[in-house]
């Protein structure tokens, strides 16, 4: 039975690379009860379906992910999962999608950011020019810059951090604060 | 909702800026609720001088963590690492201590700093993480309130050589020492630096190098070991992921070069019951797919066979699996080998430690295996399917010939003869080969260790008779090997000589990309010390400077051993029959 969480990384947690994902889910699943269908083949290893990969050190707060358990859901999947997951990894919601729903990868049409530069620098000419006609939506709040891009794994936020840094217009990912606050789904 | 902590943390940008950010990042699932900082009664860190992910491998700490929970007196017993030496560079810029991975205090603000000692080549990241929490590198300059700094594990069996900078050295099992200890540490808390260091002093088993009392500091070690029923899970890999399981403490096979065969006596089991629980309680709690058997030599637990046939059942149930760390060369092992892995994991190849490549040296060392004993082992497991065999041996060993290095070369080819005639084509041997290094408190403790030039030669001359591509060799950089036997049959004046590497820029000496012989010869010569003093020869009646620990085998039974080694005389395993080793297990 397929589903999918939405949960969020903060504190250290958002250091924990996208590649230890599988690992940290279904170690959780396994501390809260819950059994996880297996891939085929020579070696199985428990099927997921994580959002587009977030570089280290981006705060995230509702990411999906789809798990396949074996057994029918237990009622308070949150809860269960939340005590079982590390430090900074929480739970906020389940949902089962549809049987012929489309894989969670061709799903995730575009993310939401907070960007800011720790000196204040404005960024929106640079998010402008590199996202192009990617950039759905911009804007300010509270100091941050909204930004709103399409098919976050072809536009990851990871190239525009490189391409600042290309442009020697910060020296690290430190002069940068980035939050996802979401993945929107089809 | 605009408002994000995490950046405003210092520790968030520094994890920014360096390489490898998640190994600072201490993101872990506990088993227990954390102690409240405020709360507690007493605050220890146990500090492992390496990065996050060699530390958090090692089952000393989870055993320790959770022992000292265990004690129920409200104490913290929270960890932290060695940074990388970009990270220590950023921290010194930046004036941002050491911090504790839990929660996240400075090391500095601790009772406690309770350092492993796990080989030599660790020693300088000790005098980094010391300086990095602000902590006073020379002990007069510690204050009432700074953390007392203590020491465990193997390095304490030589304490002299990192004495400069430990307060106290814990000389055994902390399970037989900590309850000792650390209620004592927090009864005098407030008072005198030196009043409280006094007081240790007296205790079995601890040695203040700053109040040395007559006689020996004797090694405490424990029949009631503490048992794990879950460990502290990390979100990010480290080297050995996965549960552990202490089957037995001790060794009784008396391998003549091994310090922990020497230093853990006597053996002690756990019961298999108590073994078989611990391993499911870990596995379920953790949600780890392997649990390791650990002991000196897993497969000579008394009760393995019923363990295995027990647990297999249910750990299949939850797609766990357990594994050996090592396999003796014989046919049970490679039975018990099969049962764990299966057909399917054979492609991973399977490892032996024969140490020398003739029954003159395997008796020398006694090793207690014989030709007929690896030709049938060799062949039973080419038999059972493996086609990928990894051997490791030893050079640089007291008495070893041409002859014996030849026959490194010699046995890593019949073994691959072996495994083709058997009708895998694709047979392979890797074979590795490090130096030897004579180790205090074992019977070759007074022997000559080979020079970087020997090690590097023989591990030529083995290399040039290796003809086939199939069998593939690899040997340890002797310089390292060197390193590591100047500090371990160090002395007082090693001290000095380690600091003085350290001025320099030495750390993570067991890293290749970061070690420099270089620096360490110049740090002996600036302290005016010959390497040929600590490498050398020692008399049978010179003092050794790690004479006044009492590990609990004698003196006297070492020089025998040595001396039955030089006859090639074998000694049986202590639990067939006892050679009156010291420990007075029998008495």
């Amino acid at each position: 039975m397929r589903v999918r969480l939405i949960y969020s990384r903060r504190d250290g947690a958002c250091f924990v690379p996208h590649t230890a994902l599988p690992q940290v889910f279904s170690r959780s699943a396994a501390r809260a009860g819950l059994r996880l269908m297996m891939t085929q083949g020579f070696s199985p290893r428990p099927k997921f379906s994580f959002g587009p990969e977030l570089p280290a050190g981006v705060v995230a707060l509702n990411e999906p992910a789809d798990i396949f358990l074996q057994d029918t859901t237990p009622d308070n999947l949150p809860e269960r999962l939340n005590s079982s997951l590390p430090e900074g990894f929480r739970v906020s919601g389940a949902t089962f999608p549809p049987e012929d729903a489309p894989s969670l990868g061709k799903s995730c049409i575009a993310a939401e950011y907070l960007i800011r530069h720790t000196q204040s620098l404005s960024l929106t000419d640079y998010i402008t020019s590199f996202y192009g006609a990617s950039l759905l939506e911009m804007g300010d709040v509270d100091g941050w810059l909204r930004v709103v891009t399409s098919e976050p794994s072809k536009n990851p936020i990871g190239a525009f951090v490189r391409n600042l840094r290309e442009k020697s217009i910060i020296t690290g990912w430190h002069q940068l604060n980035i939050v996802r606050l979401r993945v929107i789904l089809s | 909702m605009t408002e994000f902590d995490e950046f405003s943390s210092p520790q968030w940008r520094l994890m920014s800026q360096v390489s490898r950010p998640s190994r600072y990042c201490g993101s872990e699932w506990r088993p227990y609720p954390p102690v409240s900082w405020d709360d507690a009664k007493l605050r220890v860190c146990l500090a492992f001088p390496d990065v996050y992910e060699v530390g958090m491998s090692y089952y000393g700490f989870q055993l320790i963590g959770s022992f000292i929970a265990s004690m129920g007196r409200g104490y913290i017993a929270d960890r932290a690492y060695c940074s990388w030496p970009d990270m220590k560079e950023l921290m010194q810029q930046q004036k941002i201590p050491l911090t504790s991975t839990e929660h996240k205090k400075p090391v500095k603000d601790f009772d406690v700093l309770a350092f492993t000692l796990p080989h030599e080549t660790s020693y300088t990241n000790i005098l980094t993480m010391i300086f990095l929490a602000g902590v006073p590198m020379e002990k007069f300059m510690r204050r009432d309130d700074t953390p007392l700094v203590i020491a465990g594990g193997y390095g304490a069996y030589n304490p002299d050589v990192m004495g400069r900078f430990i307060d106290v050295f814990c000389v055994g099992e902390a399970e037989a020492l900590l309850p000792e200890l650390l209620p004592l540490i927090e009864g005098t808390k407030g008072r005198p630096r030196s009043e409280r260091l006094t007081e240790i002093s007296r205790l079995p088993g601890f040695y203040v190098p700053e109040y040395p009392h007559d006689g020996l500091v004797e090694r405490q070690y424990t029949h009631q070991f503490h048992t794990l029923h879950s460990m502290i899970v990390p979100s990010v890999g480290i080297v050995h992921d996965r549960a552990a399981v202490e089957l037995f403490r001790g060794c009784g096979r008396g391998c003549r070069f091994c310090q922990a065969g020497m230093t853990n006596r006597p053996v002690r089991e756990r019961p298999e019951p108590q073994a078989a629980r611990s391993i499911l309680d870990i596995v379920a709690s953790t949600g780890y797919e392997e649990a390791g058997l650990l002991s000196l030599a897993s497969c000579d637990y008394s009760g393995i066979e019923t363990l295995i046939d027990d647990l297999s059942p249910v750990l299949n149930e939850r797609r766990a699996k357990l594994s050996l760390p090592s396999l003796r060369m014989d046919g049970f092992s490679v039975g018990l080998a099969e049962k764990l892995e299966g057909i399917r994991s054979k492609h991973g190849g399977i490892t032996f430690a024969p140490e020398a490549g003739t029954q003159r040296l395997r008796d020398v060392i006694n090793k207690g295996i014989t030709e007929d004993m690896i030709t049938s082992c060799l062949t039973e497991i080419f038999s059972r399917g493996w086609e990928r065999v990894k051997l490791y041996f030893m050079m640089g060993l007291p008495t070893e010939t041409d002859d014996d290095l030849d026959a490194i070369a010699e046995l890593s080819h019949m073994t691959l003869k072996l495994g083709r005639s058997l009708g895998h084509k694709r047979t392979t041997v890797s074979v590795s080969v490090s130096g030897f290094v004579p180790k205090p408190h074992t019977p070759f403790q007074w022997e000559r260790q080979n020079s970087i030039d020997e090690l590097r030669e023989k591990g030529r001359r083995i290399k040039s008779q290796i003809h086939d591509r199939a069998v593939s060799l690899s040997y340890h950089e002797p310089e390292q090997t060197f390193l590591e036997g100047l500090l371990s049959r160090g002395d007082k004046n090693t001290a000095d000589v380690i600091l003085t590497a350290w001025n320099n820029g030495a750390s993570f000496d067991s890293w290749t990309e970061h070690f420099s012989l270089q620096r360490w010869l110049e740090a002996f010569g600036h302290c005016g010390l010959d390497t040929e003093h600590y490498t050398r020869e020692r008399q049978e009646d010179e003092i050794l400077p790690w004479d006044f620990v009492n590990v609990g085998v004698s003196k006297n039974f070492l020089k025998h051993e040595r001396h039955k080694a030089y006859s090639g005389k074998l000694t049986p395993d202590c639990r067939i029959s006892c050679s009156a080793c010291g420990v007075g297990c029998r008495l």
